[in-house]
């Protein structure tokens, strides 16, 4: 058996780290990792309570490439295997992540970017005040537009046919959703690619070329940069200031109307990852939050239609919905 | 293969939340030791003489907690392992089909426990890994990493050569 001991003197580089809102101070024994890292460096006057992330570069791990992740957590801890040898413990309570890996995975930028900092934000999000919500993010003019609905409800496609309408788009997948400084709610994205189904081609000529590929959660997808795939302008963060949840529908007709705040609350909270007993204080923070942002204005869209036909709905209400605002703020 | 039923949950893929309702109570030296698990049958190769199972529920007070999954999905045969210290907390992973953690601070060990792992194997490797890793408190697996020529340099076991 090989071991480690994780101590300071043996893990002498560092470098912080932001990412999505969240500080991260990283110590390694590895260059090649904080080269790895170099795109997260932290911006200078960036605070907040920070994850630790230790890792050891071991000489002797070997990357196995096709090995699945395997992932499991009880009470405070969550582990995750990347291959034989190399793996990251999560221990929330603590903020702190450790990990081992081969000299081959600490040079993998796209590893980093496209797996640890996701899961990092995943797993420790809470610790630190962010809720990780499976939705997508859009900003027409400044203010956040959230895309919401469960799995195979069409919100990447729908997402990318608004970013063709002139939406900025934060996120696709996951959006991640915390407090400023004043206790505004903001909605911050990662740059991941986008992930769509084979069939989006349909929808969208210009991903002919791009082949289908098993993503990290399995499924056979798509993935793209949509501002190089799809000429997206992309932001890291917005004001989320409107919500539609979306519903697949036989018919082709596409339906619009007012959402409750309870029925908001009630989706995301029973969407959410089950929080076991040590970490009840992270599940009312989250519920906090979440009840915070079923307050802004949310929609229930039913469609059955193309992309572009909710796109050109959602267009419509957004332009509706601001004029209104802007009509109420002049009447008050 | 164990007949535990997989646990299914889709908004707990990391199996957080997996019931543990077979219980038990252990006497390590002078350790008392709370046992919680999905498999009856793990708690059936604990030696005779050291385990209660009649009143579980803690007739005495545990000062360590042991939650032990089986965990039917992880299929890999045990591999050499590597484990790490770092402050109160052990993680010892033997390939996805043995992987133990320990909060010395908490007290709590915790663990999961491949469909492919026989309880004979539990018996022989499991066990006893748990009570060195209980027993030993921080340091217990005698970590002696150095740090040369820039390079982290791990030490082995020998106690677990064989495992």
């Amino acid at each position: 058996m090989r071991h480690h001991a994780f101590h300071p003197a043996l893990l002498p580089l560092r470098a912080e780290l932001y990412f999505a809102g969240a500080c991260c101070s990283l110590a390694t024994n590895s260059t090649d990792l904080i080269a790895s890292v170099a795109r997260w460096s932290a911006p200078d006057g960036s605070r907040g309570p920070a994850i630790e992330l230790h890792v050891i570069a071991d000489t002797a791990a070997r990357r196995h490439v096709d090995a699945p992740m395997h992932f499991r957590g009880l009470n405070h801890l969550v582990f995750a295997l990347i291959s034989p040898g190399e793996f990251f413990v999560f221990d929330l309570l603590r903020r702190r992540v450790s990990g081992v890996v081969s000299p081959e995975t600490a040079r993998d930028a796209e590893f980093w970017s496209t797996r640890m900092v996701p899961l990092i934000l995943g797993i420790m999000g809470v610790t630190v005040g962010i809720v990780p919500l499976h939705c997508a993010c859009l900003d027409p003019d400044g203010e956040g537009l959230l895309l919401a609905g469960k799995s195979l409800a069409g919100k990447s496609t729908l997402a990318v046919a608004l970013s063709k309408r002139g939406f900025a788009l934060i996120s696709d997948g996951w959006t991640y959703l915390a407090r400023d400084e004043r206790g505004e709610l903001v909605a911050r994205g990662i740059s991941a690619p986008v992930k769509l189904l084979p069939d989006a081609v349909n929808h969208f000529p210009e991903l002919r070329g791009y082949r289908s590929a098993r993503a990290f959660n399995g499924e056979i997808a798509i993935e793209v940069d949509a501002s190089l795939a799809l000429n997206a302008t992309m932001l890291c963060e917005s004001r989320p200031r409107r919500l539609v949840l979306l519903e697949r529908s036989q018919s082709a007709r596409s339906r619009l109307e007012r959402l409750s705040a309870d029925a908001v609350r009630e989706f995301f909270l029973a969407s959410v990852d089950l929080m076991p007993p040590p970490l009840d204080g992270f599940a009312v923070s989250r519920a906090a939050l979440i009840t915070q942002l079923s307050q802004i204005e949310c929609w229930k869209m039913r469609h059955g239609g193309s992309p572009q036909e909710a796109a050109e709905m959602i267009r419509s209400l957004y332009e509706w919905s601001l004029s209104n605002h802007v009509r109420r703020c002049a009447i008050s | 293969m164990s007949a535990v039923a997989p646990y299914r949950n889709p908004l707990d893929v990391l199996w957080r939340g997996v019931p543990t309702p077979f219980r038990a109570e252990v006497q390590l030296a002078r350790r008392c030791v709370a046992v919680e698990t999905n498999d009856p049958v793990l708690l059936a190769q604990f030696p005779v003489g050291i385990v209660n199972t009649e009143n579980a529920v803690q007739t005495r007070e545990s000062d360590f907690l042991w939650r032990i999954v089986r965990d039917e999905e992880a299929l890999g045969a045990l591999d050499p392992g590597v484990a790490f210290a770092e402050g109160p907390l052990t993680f010892v992973a033997m390939g996805s089909s043995l992987t133990v953690a320990v909060d010395h601070e908490r007290n709590e060990l915790i663990a999961f426990v491949g469909g492919v792992i026989s309880p004979a194997e539990f018996a022989a490797t499991a066990l006893p890994l748990f009570e060195k890793l209980t027993l030993g408190g921080r340091g217990s697996l005698n970590l002696a990493a150095r740090h040369e020529a820039g390079h982290i340099v791990a030490s082995e076991d020998a106690d677990y050569k064989n495992a």
